[in-house]
């Protein structure tokens, strides 16, 4: 049974720290640039005015969604490390932001072909294979995303829930 | 062991540093890269392009030469690239202004789509340039696997060439979607050269 209240709570308590409320600010922000690069597909421009005006409602969304999820899964897990009693590595939070990451980077982009190119595959390689990476990862990128999001959204319900549980003590002094 | 545990917080975050800016840096190498205008390594500005041969989806085959008169546009796509499907849709709103100038472009799939098969090229090019198919400015067609070696072998998507009647490159570049206004200026300057 998902508790919400306990999700809540255990977001609430880590921004009411004005410093984790700051990591989470520069760190969506951050998350939300990238991602619209990445979504704006075979963008070998990086292009800044492209960003602030010419994205499409999709890239939109879901860059926005993707990037407040995954900052807040990661700024939840720091404050849970940073307490002596909650130090237990949340596997699923590292594969969540991983999976969360990964997919969209390798699509439609020069990183994969530059990859191959500087792992030294020859050119014949390159081109028989590049679309074998990138391919499966265009054609099914929406779901790519929501699988992204639905892992981070279960990061944050697991680590928020520990931190509710917890509450404020065990903060390590170093 | 204990430092060790206390510091995953601060991995966690060198890690998602590190994929941010490691991003980053690789858009922003592929920008300056397009910016010196080196697509490809063996073709540049001012050479002549490839006579290469390619493909129609009757089956029938031409070369570059084919078009010797004709300031051509060779445009190497994936069909799986959205990417490329936008720059169709660009293209079907602008082509009068490459038919103005006797522009002629042939959209080709790179070899097999580059190992991902998708939508055959004709199909893809009427699907999100339905017009300016009709109106014969974009000509769909298919690389062979020398043409992709020869103008892409790098592999990437979505990236042009545009070739004088006599066969000179004259401009290149890439994503369509991103850089039409600069192709069209670049139209409007080389125009009958």
């Amino acid at each position: 049974m998902v508790n919400m209240f306990k999700t809540i709570e255990g977001i609430n308590i880590v921004l009411s720290n004005k410093k984790y409320v700051a990591t989470f600010a520069v760190m969506a922000t951050t998350a939300f640039i990238v991602y619209s690069i990445l979504l704006e597909s075979s963008s070998l421009n990086l292009s800044a005015q492209k960003i602030a005006f010419g994205l499409d409602t999709y890239a939109l969304i879901a860059s926005t969604a993707l990037g407040l999820m995954l900052s807040l899964s990661i700024v939840l897990n720091i404050f849970a490390f940073s307490r002596s009693n909650m130090r237990h590595v949340d596997k699923a939070s590292i594969g969540a932001v991983i999976t969360s990451i990964a997919p969209l980077t390798l699509c439609c982009s020069t990183i994969i072909p530059s990859i191959l190119a500087a792992a030294g595959i020859g050119a014949s390689t390159v081109i028989s294979t590049a679309g074998i990476i990138e391919g499966p990862l265009a054609e099914y990128e929406p779901v790519l995303i929501g699988i992204s999001f639905v892992l981070l959204a279960l990061s944050v319900y697991i680590t928020s829930t520990k931190i509710a549980k917890n509450g404020e003590c065990c903060v390590i002094k170093r | 062991m204990v430092n060790a545990v206390l510091s995953k917080g601060k991995i966690i975050m060198a890690i998602f540093v590190i994929v941010i800016v490691a991003v980053i840096a690789l858009y922003a190498s592929q920008k300056i890269y397009l910016a010196k205008g080196e697509l490809n390594k063996n073709l540049t500005i001012g050479d002549y392009a490839p006579d290469s041969t390619f493909f129609f989806a009757n089956g029938s085959e031409a070369n570059l030469s084919s078009y010797k008169g004709h300031e051509v546009l060779l445009w190497f796509v994936a069909t799986w690239c959205s990417g490329c499907a936008q720059g169709n849709e660009l293209l079907n709103s602008s082509y009068k202004e490459f038919s103005e100038h006797g522009v002629k472009i042939v959209e080709l799939e790179l070899y097999r789509d580059l190992g991902y098969s998708a939508e055959n090229i004709e199909n893809f090019v009427q699907d999100f340039a339905p017009e300016a198919y009709q109106k014969n400015v974009v000509i769909p067609a298919y690389a062979s696997y020398n043409m992709t070696l020869a103008y892409d072998s790098q592999g990437y998507l979505d990236i042009y060439y545009l070739i004088s009647p006599n066969g000179k490159i004259l401009y290149e570049n890439g994503p369509l979607e991103a850089t039409l206004p600069e192709l069209l200026s670049e139209i409007n300057r080389t125009v009958g050269i």
